[in-house]
């Protein structure tokens, strides 16, 4: 979860907006100040003068005239009460005036609101913060300018005001004026609310509802309107609270014909200036009790917003249980494709699932992709593997259609799919934070790809309990994503993305927000899973170890390129240059040039035949390093042991060649070690088994 | 964040368009025709509606009583926001709750229950009026009754800064041997400071702009109780639009400038609390 910054909170904002859900996440951190740190604790004295004074204020300027107000209203008895509101024909009037133009103004705004938020919260395009800030300006406007700016263009004196006259349409001193003067004022109050909302929530959810398959409207109906449905009500309460006070506004464009265009709020003034205060204090209650409501619904929903938060936060911070260990499922599926057909392709081999051609991808002046070309064999399994900003996580996306190239062609089993959408595209991704459905228990998240394909219900059941056995997490479907622990949702996450038994499945960083132990089962168990389904697939890491042990091909990635791809035991034992070799793993590094064909380095060793002016470097791993107490011929380096550490399968050796000024690292058996007995100070000479000469193309 | 394509999340032209056609029809094209009809006078034309000893007085009132009852909410808004952060007292949830109260109550009624309590016979009125002290139909009433309006802001941006503020750095204040008082002075006031800029600012913004509940408390007396707004309801109920639309163009300029400036504090402020 990330707030952006970009997201300029402008501070117009109605200080209920800023009690809102805004200040969810900073709430959560109340408690830990409460718990009374002596620092911050004030002598009792003072405590008890500063919380007295606090008091009194509030009492003065809010509570004595809250209960003024009702008991102005009620002291001449309930009949009078009653009377005075709906005795009086002209107050009903008002009452229903209200009533009818406050729902009208508030759904205006809730529909504008929720296409604000959409736009501002989803997208980004030029002119974006500007809008952003346009949002606030009738904050910023006097409701009695609010008010005139509507006389001036629909009044009989306005710039519309002939033409609607000669059409007999009554915009100003009726009912439309009214509602177009109440939804000026009460405009930005849905769109404030949802936009930090819908920020903080993130798109990843609604990224995943597309690349399952649900179409525009299943998925706001589906992902987002959940989501963010206490967020809007809370809106629409603010704003209905506003539409029926507004007085300045109204007051303007309503010409005060009584029983015709006198709202609650100018109704109030009215009875004032007639000196009927019982009348005026009855209607004034009514409006009183609206915002003691709205009080109640705004604290009511603050605490649910900050409990959803509460979870949310605590979503993305915990971590697998210890109980929870995952072995490969039994396979009880039905392979996405027909078995018969995989297993011919594992044999042959030759058929690509993937395969892209020339990508690139820019973000402003950052190149992610450079002219990226990759094929990925039918039924294999491949890892991306690269440093962070190396665009192995672009690439993905963009296979997966999230993101679009700026140029380069992909396809799917030979089928030209860059211009096909991610829905269109059958993908399972998962997400790297699992980008689960949190309104929807573990059964509905499975079953979303396969309801938004309009499956059967028998065959939804069917399926989704076959893809629960599958994933070891049968008689769960009732938990909610929250119950579960870190790994678990990892496998919730996996099911739904075999759902609807995609061409391609895609995981991006699927382990990474793991801890160790889990990650190490975990990746066993999507090995031996993928043995059993087959279905092309391609994952993203950052981590060498997960890349050799679960996958098939290791396609190392750096800058944008990719640097080298092959078999894992190829690229581990034939780096194709520097950066691969360094990447891959502890190494040793020499410097040194070459001359007539060899490299003169602290080790001497044949080179390549290289220009004579160039610098090389070489690489040697720890373990093709060798020890001994004696020198063998010249190709050995006098070193002194710094330091031995024996806790391990290999002895780990750092010596000091003192000559060279170098430090070398040494893996050695615990056999040599029994032989050897170093320790720090002895001198020993170290041997090459195998050393790799690059040319310095590359600096570490 | 991901960065979000256009492609891949639908909805992007619907909801464009679809924001700009609203923004437009309800406010930008509204906006522009009030500046169109100011325009339809000359500069000296607009400087005679704008600027006589009348328009003058009200814009004094209206800025002066904003700012005293901005300043009174950074006042009452520090302590409220402190008391209801730092403290535990009975009722606690209920105070905060209210707090928001001046916001939900619509205006109309905050100025009629103000201009009844401070009257001679009101509840508050008893005692102050004796005592020369006029609460309602004066330059005080409109002062208080602002405050009123004014309470949330400042309360609303100070507590969630006084919330996240790090109990360590109080400590370390302690450890290095200042008091509660110097620590307040030095390490918790300057931190707070931006919020409390922000707070009045949008206090004092909200004061300029209020009108629903000054009419009931002022009186409305030109020259002397007389607020900006009232001006130009006074010219639309003579039919002289244009003369309403000019000084509607300086209400205009100075609250456009104080949302400006308000953001601008806002960035500052962003920056210091990073």
């Amino acid at each position: 979860m990330s707030l952006d910054a970009n997201v300029v909170q402008t501070p117009l904002l109605s200080p209920l907006t800023k009690g809102g859900s805004q200040r969810g996440p900073s709430l959560l951190a109340k408690g830990g100040h409460e718990g009374g740190r002596r620092a911050q604790e004030d002598p009792w004295a003072i405590r008890w003068l500063l919380i007295a004074a606090a008091i009194m204020a509030m009492s003065l300027l809010v509570v004595i005239p809250l209960v003024n107000v009702f008991y102005e209203a009620l002291r001449r008895g309930p009949q009078v009460y009653w009377h005075s509101l709906f005795g009086d024909p002209d107050t009903l009037s008002a009452i229903l005036l209200t009533l009818r133009v406050a729902p009208v103004a508030v759904f205006l705004n809730l529909v504008f609101g929720v296409s604000a938020a959409w736009l501002i919260a989803r997208f980004r395009f030029p002119g974006r913060t500007l809008l952003t800030a346009l949002i606030d300006l009738p904050f910023a406007v006097s409701p009695v300018v609010a008010g005139l700016i509507f006389v001036l263009i629909f009044g009989l004196q306005g710039f519309l005001g002939p033409w609607l006259r000669e059409h007999d349409i009554k915009i100003i001193f009726a009912t439309p004026g009214l509602i177009l003067a109440t939804s000026f004022v009460t405009f930005p109050f849905v769109a404030r609310e949802l936009i930090p909302l819908m920020e903080a929530i993130g798109a990843e959810e609604e990224s995943a509802a597309v690349s399952l398959g649900a179409r525009a409207w299943h998925m706001f109906r589906r992902v987002t309107l959940p989501n963010v449905k206490w967020g809007l009500l809370y809106g629409v309460i603010l704003c209905n609270a506003r539409a029926m006070g507004e007085f300045g506004a109204v007051y303007v464009v309503s010409g005060h014909i009584t029983g015709q265009t006198d709202t609650m709020p100018l109704r109030v003034e009215k009875l004032f200036q007639e000196y009927n205060m019982p009348g005026a204090f009855a209607v004034a209650s009514l409006l009183s009790s609206l915002a003691l409501v709205t009080l109640a619904v705004k604290t009511a929903l603050e605490w649910q917003t900050r409990r959803e938060l509460e979870s949310r936060l605590r979503d993305s911070s915990s971590d697998e249980a210890p109980t929870a260990r995952p072995t490969a499922g039994r396979l009880h599926l039905v392979s996405p494709n027909d078995a018969g057909e995989n297993t011919r392709h594992i044999e042959e081999g030759s058929r690509v699932g993937i395969s892209v051609q020339h990508l690139t991808k820019r973000f402003g002046n950052f190149v992610a992709l450079d002219n990226v070309s990759l094929d990925v064999p039918h039924g294999s399994l491949v890892a991306l593997l690269g440093p962070s900003g190396s665009g192995k996580t672009t690439l993905l996306r963009i296979i997966a259609g999230l993101d679009t190239p700026d140029a380069g062609v992909i396809q799917y089993e030979e089928e030209d799919a860059t211009h096909r959408s991610a829905r269109d595209r059958n993908v399972g991704f998962v997400f790297q934070h699992y980008a689960l459905f949190r309104h929807m228990n573990v059964f509905e998240n499975v079953a979303f790809g396969l309801r938004v394909r309009r499956w059967p219900e028998a065959k939804i059941q069917e399926r989704v309990h076959e893809l629960l056995r599958l994933v070891q997490l049968n008689g769960m479907g009732r938990q909610a994503p929250s119950q579960l622990s870190g790994g678990q949702r990892q496998r919730v996450a996996l099911a739904r993305a075999l759902a609807a038994q995609p061409k391609v499945l895609l995981l991006d960083e699927p382990f990474g927000a793991l801890d160790a132990k889990v990650r190490q089962e975990l990746r066993q168990w999507l090995r031996k899973l993928h043995d059993e389904i087959h279905v092309t697939s391609v994952f993203v890491t950052h981590d060498q170890e997960e890349a050799f042990e679960v996958s098939d091909r290791v396609v190392v990635m750096n800058r944008g390129r990719i640097e080298q791809e092959g078999s894992p035991e190829h690229v581990f034992d034939h780096p194709a240059n520097a950066f691969v070799m360094d990447f891959l793993g502890n190494v040793n590094v020499f410097h040194g040039r070459v001359a007539e064909g060899f490299a003169q380095l602290g080790l001497a060793q044949p080179g390549s035949a290289h220009d004579p002016s160039k610098p090389v470097t070489a690489y040697v791993r720890p373990h093709e390093l060798e020890l001994d107490r004696l020198p063998r011929g010249n190709s050995s380096l006098k070193a002194e042991v710094v330091r031995v550490n024996a806790a391990g399968a290999a002895v780990k050796v750092e010596a000091t060649a003192k000559d060279f000024g170098v430090t070398v690292n040494v893996e050695i058996s615990q056999d040599q070690h029994a032989r050897l007995k170093l320790k720090p100070g002895d001198n020993v000479f170290v041997f090459p088994r195998r050393v790799r000469v690059f040319v310095q193309d590359y600096s570490i | 964040m991901i960065d979000v394509n256009r492609r891949v999340l639908p909805g992007f032209r619907l909801s464009l368009g679809y924001t700009m056609f609203y923004l437009s029809a309800l406010v930008l094209i509204p906006l522009t025709a009030c500046f169109l009809k100011a325009a339809s006078l000359s500069l000296d034309e607009i400087w005679a509606v704008v600027w006589t000893p009348r328009t003058r007085a009200a814009y004094a009132l209206t800025i002066g009583a904003s700012l005293i009852a901005a300043a009174l909410n950074v006042v009452l808004g520090v302590l409220v926001a402190w008391v209801l952060v730092r403290y535990q007292f009975p009722l606690k949830r209920l105070v905060d709750a209210l707090v928001d109260f001046p916001f939900a109550l619509p205006t109309a009624v905050a100025g009629l229950v103000y201009s009844s309590l401070y009257v001679k016979s009101g509840w508050l009125g008893q005692f102050l009026v004796p005592l020369g002290i006029q609460g309602s139909y004066s330059r005080l009433a409109i002062v208080l009754v602002l405050t009123f309006i004014g309470l949330p802001f400042v309360v609303r941006t100070v507590q969630p800064i006084l919330e996240d503020f790090e109990a360590e750095v109080e400590e370390a204040a302690a450890c290095l041997g200042a008091t509660r008082g110097q620590t307040f002075v030095r390490v918790i006031a300057p931190t707070l400071l931006p919020a409390i800029v922000t707070g009045f600012a949008l206090a004092f913004a909200r004061g300029l702009g209020e009108y629903g509940s000054v009419v009931f408390v002022s009186g409305n007396m030109p020259y002397k109780t007389e607020i900006a707004p009232v001006l130009i309801v006074a010219a639309l109920e003579e039919f002289r639009y244009r003369e309403a639309a000019a000084i509607a163009l300086v209400l205009l300029t100075i609250s456009l400038s104080m949302l400006v400036l308000i953001n601008l504090l806002e960035r500052w402020s962003k920056r210091h609390v990073a």
